[in-house]
C-alpha cells in the first residue's frame, strides 16, 4: 500500500544516528522548556534557529518540531504541579491536574498526561500519514462564517467549563472577551483600549495574563491562609496511575484523540479549542459532573489527549499547504525557508524524504518524550513535599522571568502582577478564572471572522445558516445552550421551590 | 621620605595619570571597527519576512565583519516599537536598524503619534533586498490578466485580501483602484498566512502581498498572478506581467534596508555599506533570489536620500488615498 | 450568607466594567451591518457584562433582603474585613517583590533583580526565617543565571556593573 511504502521512506530517513539524535534533543529541549513556566516553544524556537543553520534541512526541522510537542508535554507538568498554564492549551489542565496534585494523587495526574498524551500523538501521527491531504482540503473550506460559528461553539463551552455559579461564568467569558479586544482592530486598523500604550497595541500578553491570573493569584490565595495548612497534602500516593485510573481515562483519551485532531487541522485557533472542547464533552458524559474541578480523571485526561492530537494534526496545514496554523508554525515556515525548502503544495512531491521524515519522526518523538517524562514522574512529585514557604518563591521567580522572556518586555511582567492581583480579587469573589482566559483568547477570532464574513457576504446575515459547515455548527450551539440551560432552569426552580 | 621625594612622587603619579587617561581616550578612534559584537534590531516577530531578509545577511556579514553580527527581534504595533528603540540607541556603530519600507516610509503617514523620525532619527547604511508586490487570484476566478479583471469587476463584486492595513500589499491594492479605476472591496487579514487561507479555499478572489509569500503557491498552480508591480519583471518568475506593461500606472516595492542612529559616524556607516555590497555574492545572500526576492544594487548617500524620499511620497499618498490611518 | 455578599461585590465588579467598556466603546464608529465598526463589540460585550452584573448583584440582594440583612453595615464590615491590611499584607509584599524585579531588571542586572525578589517575597509567608530564605534567593540566583542566561541565552543583564 502506498502508506506504507510512504512510512518507510520515512523511517528510512529518520533512523540515522544524525536524526534520531536531533529528534532526542528537540523532546528533551520541549519538556524542558515546558516546564518552565511562562518560556513557551515560540520563544525556543526563535532562539535557536541560529544553532540549526548548520544542519541539513531535515534535522532542523525534527529538533524544532521536537520541541514544540514536547513543550506539551512539559507544560502540562507545570499545570498540574503549581497551576501555571505555559500556554492556552494547557489551562484546563490545572484544572482538574492541580486539585489532584493537591489531593497526593500527582503522580497519577502525571502519569496519566503523559500516557493519553503519547496515545494522543501516536494516534495522530498515523492519521497525518494517511490523510493528510484530503484534512488539508477540508480545512479550507472553513472560510471565516464557519469560524465564527466554530469560536461560538467554542464560548458555550467556556461557559460549561465553569463549577460554580452559571451567572458569574457568563460574566467573567464577557469580561475575557473584552479583555481580548485590546489592540489594533484587524479588521478597521484602529487601536481599542490601549491607553496610548504602545505595548499594548498588540494586545495583552497572553502569558501575562494567564500566568497572574492563575500563577500569581494562586499565591496570594494561598499566602493568605494563615492557618498552618499545607497546600499539598504530605501523602502523596504511589507515582503511577492505578488500574482504575487507566479504566477511568480510557475512553476520555480515546473521545479526546479524536477531538483534537479534527480541530488541530483548522488554521488558526482550532487546536486551541480542543482541549476545552474535551473538557466540556467529558463533563457532559460523566456521570457524576460534579467531581470535575476537584480532582476528576477524566477532566484531565481528555483534554491532555486532545491538546497532544491538536499539536500533531496542527503540522497538517504547513506540510500540506504551506499554511502556518499558529505561531509556532509561522516560526517554522521561517526555519523552512532559512533551510531552503519553500513551503507549499509542492513539498510532498518534491521532497518527500523532508515531508515523510518528519512525520516518522513526530512518532519516535512522541516514544522519546514518554520514555523521558514517565521516570521523572518522581522527581517532580518530591518537589511537591518541600515547604510552600520555600516553594512560593520559586515559582515566582520562574512566573516573572517566563513573562519577560516572552519579549523582553518588563511591561509584561507589570501587567502578570496586575493580574495576579485581579485574580486573587476573583478568587476571592468566588468567580472563577477559567472561562475568563478562554473568552480572551476565543473573542478575538469571533469578532475577526464574524466581521469579516459580514464584510464578504455584503451585509447578509443569513450566510451564518446558508453555509453548511457554519450551519451544523450553530446547530450544535443552540444544542448546546439548551443543554446547560435546561439543568439550569431546573435548579433554579427546585432553590426557588426552597427558599419558597 | 623627605618633603622633595614626596613631592616629585605626587608630580610622577598625576603625569602618568594623564598621561593613561590620553592614551585611553585615543584608541577609540583609532581602532578598526568594529571590534565587538553588532546589533542589529529587527522589529518585527521572529520568522517572518524581515527575519528571511535578516539572517542570510546577517551571517554572512559576521564572516566578513569578523565579529558576530546578532539579530534581536523587537517585534510590535507594526515595527514601531524595534524602530524606536533603535533610535535611541548610543551611535557608536554597533547598534543598526532593519528598517522596512513600513517602517521608514509608510509608518509616518500611518500613525500620527511616532515614537521615532524616520527621516531624522536614522541615517540610511544601505537597501538590503526589495521584492514586488503581487496581485494573485484563486484559479477559479475567470481572469488571467488585468483587463479581464476589469472586465469582471463590472459583473461581480471582487475581494482582494491583504497581510493588513498599511501594509505594502493592502497600499499597492488601493494604488491600483485608484489607478485602474477598478472596483475591489479590502478585506483586511492578520498577516499573509491566513489572507492565503482564504484565497486558496476561494472565499476571498484576490489578494495583493509581496511575492515571496505567494510565489510557492503560483509555481505549484495553486494561484494564478494576475501582475506584480515591480518595473520590470522578475527572474523568480518570468511570466509575470507587470503593472506598468498591462497598462496601469502602478510600481511598488516591499524592501528591506539597515539604518543606522543618526549621529552614528559617517566613516562607519560607509564601512558597513561597503561591507553589505560585499557579501552580496556569497551563497546564502544568493539564495534570497530564488525565493523572489531582489538585492539591491549599490545606492551611494545621495541616491538613497533620494529613494527614501519618493518612497516617502508615494506611500504617504497611498495611505491618505485609501484614507487608512490607525489613531 | 458570605457568597451572598460577596456576590455583592462581584455584581458591582461586573456592572462598573461593563459600564466603563461601553463608554470607552462610543469612541469608536458602530459601521453598518457590511462593515461593522470598531465600536459594535465592545458595545454589546459592555452591556452584556453590565446586564449580567446586574443580574448577580439583584439576585443576592433580593436574598439578603429577604433575610432581613441587606444594609450598609453588613456590607461595610465584610468589606472592611476582607480587604483589611492584615489579610493583605502577604499581597502587598508579594506586588512589592516583583515590582521590585521588574524595577531591578535592566538597570541593576538579573542576580540583584532575583535576589531582592526572593527575599521580599519570601517573607510574605507567616513562616518566613531569614536562615531559610537568605540561601533560597542565593541559590535561585545562581540556578536562574545557569538556565535562563548560560543555558536559554536570554539577553539578560547579570550584574550591576
Amino acid at each position: 500500500m502506498e502508506l506504507l511504502s510512504n512510512l518507510s521512506l520515512g523511517f528510512d530517513a529518520v533512523l540515522t544516528f544524525q536524526n534520531l539524535w536531533y529528534c532526542f534533543l528537540g523532546a528533551l529541549l520541549g519538556t524542558l522548556i515546558g516546564v518552565l513556566p511562562g518560556l513557551g516553544p515560540v520563544a525556543t524556537i526563535a532562539m535557536l534557529l541560529p544553532v540549526t543553520y548548520g544542519l541539513p534541512p531535515l534535522s532542523a526541522l525534527i529538533m524544532l518540531a521536537g520541541i514544540y510537542y514536547g513543550a506539551q508535554y512539559g507544560g502540562s507538568t507545570t499545570a498540574i504541579l503549581v497551576n501555571l498554564p505555559g500556554e492556552s492549551s494547557s489551562v484546563v489542565t490545572c484544572l482538574d491536574g492541580y486539585a489532584m496534585a493537591r489531593q497526593g494523587r500527582a503522580g497519577a495526574a502525571l502519569g496519566i498526561a503523559a500516557l493519553g498524551s503519547f496515545f494522543a500523538g501516536t494516534a495522530a501521527t498515523l492519521l497525518i500519514a494517511a490523510a493528510a491531504s484530503p484534512l488539508a482540503e477540508f480545512a479550507l473550506r472553513f472560510g471565516p462564517a464557519e469560524y465564527f460559528s466554530l469560536m461560538f461553539l467554542g464560548l458555550i463551552t467556556a461557559v460549561a467549563l465553569a463549577h460554580g455559579d452559571f451567572f458569574k461564568a457568563i460574566a467573567m467569558v464577557a469580561l475575557g472577551l473584552t479583555l481580548g479586544l485590546v489592540g489594533i482592530d484587524v479588521n478597521s486598523g484602529v487601536e481599542r483600549f490601549t491607553f496610548g500604550l504602545p505595548e499594548l497595541s498588540d494586545g495583552v500578553s497572553f502569558v501575562a495574563l494567564s500566568m497572574g491570573l492563575f500563577g500569581v493569584a494562586e499565591i496570594l490565595a494561598n499566602l493568605e491562609l494563615r492557618e498552618k495548612r499545607e497546600v499539598f497534602t504530605q501523602n502523596i500516593g504511589s507515582l503511577l496511575p492505578s488500574r482504575q485510573d487507566l479504566r477511568a481515562a480510557f475512553k476520555p483519551v480515546l473521545r479526546g484523540t479524536l477531538l483534537g485532531s479534527a480541530l488541530g487541522i483548522l488554521p488558526g485557533g482550532g487546536a486551541v479549542l480542543s482541549s476545552f472542547t474535551s473538557y466540556t464533552l467529558e463533563k457532559r458524559l460523566a456521570k457524576d459532573p460534579s467531581r470535575f474541578g476537584k480532582g476528576a480523571i477524566e477532566g484531565l485526561a481528555g483534554p491532555e489527549s486532545a491538546n497532544n492530537a491538536g499539536a500533531q494534526t496542527s503540522f497538517i496545514p504547513l506540510l500540506v499547504m504551506g499554511l502556518p496554523s499558529n505561531a509556532v508554525m509561522a516560526l517554522m515556515v521561517g526555519a523552512m525557508m532559512i533551510h531552503g525548502v519553500v513551503p507549499g503544495p509542492q513539498v510532498m512531491t518534491e521532497r518527500p524524504e523532508l515531508f515523510w521524515g518528519l512525520i516518522a519522526s513526530m512518532w519516535l518523538g512522541n516514544f522519546f518524550l514518554v520514555l523521558l517524562n514517565l521516570p521523572l514522574i518522581g522527581i517532580w512529585v518530591r518537589l511537591l513535599k518541600v515547604p510552600y514557604r520555600l516553594l512560593y518563591p520559586v515559582v515566582l521567580v520562574f512566573c516573572c522571568v517566563g513573562v519577560y522572556s516572552v519579549s523582553n518586555s518588563v511591561f509584561d511582567v507589570g501587567l502578570a502582577l496586575f493580574f495576579g492581583f485581579v485574580g486573587y480579587l476573583f478568587l476571592k469573589l468566588g468567580c472563577e478564572p477559567a472561562p475568563l482566559l478562554l473568552g480572551f483568547v476565543l473573542g478575538p477570532m469571533m469578532e475577526e471572522n464574524l466581521r469579516r464574513a459580514m464584510l464578504l457576504a455584503r451585509g447578509d446575515a443569513s450566510v451564518f445558516f446558508t453555509r453548511p459547515i457554519s450551519c451544523t455548527l450553530l446547530v450544535l450551539c443552540i444544542a448546546l445552550i439548551l443543554l446547560l440551560a435546561w439543568p439550569q432552569a431546573r435548579k433554579a426552580r427546585e432553590t426557588a421551590f426552597q427558599e419558597g | 621620605m623627605t618633603k622633595d621625594q614626596g613631592m616629585t612622587h605626587r608630580v610622577a603619579i598625576v603625569l602618568l595619570g594623564l598621561f593613561a587617561a590620553i592614551a585611553h581616550a585615543a584608541p577609540e578612534a583609532q581602532a578598526v571597527w568594529p571590534t565587538r559584537p553588532i546589533k542589529l534590531i529587527v522589529p518585527f516577530p521572529a520568522g517572518g519576512p524581515t527575519d528571511i531578509v535578516a539572517r542570510p545577511f546577517a551571517e554572512a556579514l559576521s564572516a566578513f565583519l569578523k565579529q558576530p553580527v546578532v539579530l534581536e527581534n523587537r517585534g510590535g504595533a507594526g515595527g514601531t516599537i524595534g524602530a524606536a528603540a533603535a533610535a535611541k540607541s548610543a551611535p557608536d556603530g554597533y547598534t543598526f536598524l532593519l528598517g522596512t519600507v513600513g517602517t521608514q516610509a509608510i509608518n509616518p503617514a500611518l500613525y500620527p503619534k511616532l515614537a521615532y523620525n524616520p527621516v531624522k532619527d536614522f541615517k540610511t547604511v544601505a537597501i538590503l533586498a526589495a521584492a514586488p508586490v503581487a496581485l494573485v487570484a484563486n484559479p477559479a476566478v475567470p481572469a488571467s490578466n488585468i483587463a479581464e479583471l476589469a472586465a469582471l469587476a463590472e459583473k461581480r463584486p471582487l475581494r482582494f485580501g491583504s497581510a493588513g492595513n498599511g501594509t505594502p500589499g493592502h497600499l499597492t491594492g488601493e494604488l491600483f483602484k485608484t489607478a485602474s479605476g477598478v472596483a475591489l472591496t479590502h478585506v483586511p487579514y492578520r498577516g499573509s498566512a491566513p489572507a492565503a487561507q482564504d484565497l486558496l479555499g476561494g472565499h476571498i478572489e484576490l489578494m495583493f502581498d509581496p511575492l515571496q509569500s505567494v510565489l510557492a503557491y503560483v509555481k505549484a498552480g495553486k494561484l494564478q498572478a494576475l501582475a506584480i508591480s515591480s518595473a520590470q519583471s522578475v527572474a523568480a518568475l518570468p511570466s509575470a506581467v507587470t503593472f506598468l506593461q498591462a497598462g496601469v500606472k502602478v510600481e511598488t516595492a516591499a524592501w528591506w534596508g539597515i539604518f543606522a542612529p543618526a549621529e552614528t559616524p559617517d566613516a562607519i556607516v560607509a564601512q558597513f555599506a561597503k561591507a553589505i555590497y560585499g557579501v552580496r555574492d556569497t551563497a546564502v545572500v544568493k539564495a534570497l533570489e530564488d525565493i523572489g526576492l531582489l538585492l539591491q544594487t549599490p545606492r551611494d548617500s545621495r541616491q538613497l536620500e533620494e529613494f527614501l524620499l519618493a518612497e516617502r511620497e508615494k506611500w504617504g499618498k497611498a495611505v491618505r488615498d485609501s484614507g487608512a490611518g490607525i489613531d | 450568607m458570605r457568597h451572598l455578599i460577596t456576590d455583592i461585590f462581584a455584581g458591582h465588579l461586573f456592572c462598573a466594567a461593563g459600564l466603563a467598556t461601553m463608554t470607552a466603546a462610543l469612541r469608536h464608529p458602530v459601521g453598518s451591518a457590511m462593515r461593522m465598526g470598531a465600536g459594535i463589540f465592545p458595545l454589546i460585550l459592555g452591556g452584556l457584562l453590565a446586564f449580567f452584573g446586574l443580574i448577580v448583584f439583584s439576585r443576592s440582594a433580593f436574598r439578603l433582603c429577604r433575610r432581613g440583612s441587606f444594609s450598609f453595615a453588613v456590607l461595610a464590615k465584610a468589606f472592611t474585613r476582607a480587604f483589611s491590611l492584615r489579610t493583605f499584607f502577604p499581597a502587598v509584599l508579594v506586588g512589592a517583590g516583583m515590582l521590585a524585579f521588574v524595577g531591578l531588571l535592566s538597570a541593576f542586572g538579573f542576580v540583584c533583580a532575583v535576589l531582592v525578589l526572593v527575599i521580599v517575597s519570601g517573607f510574605a509567608h507567616h513562616e518566613a526565617r531569614w536562615r531559610e530564605i537568605l540561601p533560597l534567593s542565593l541559590g535561585m540566583a545562581f540556578f536562574g543565571v545557569g538556565v535562563f542566561v548560560w543555558g536559554l541565552n536570554l539577553p539578560l543583564r547579570v550584574l550591576p556593573i
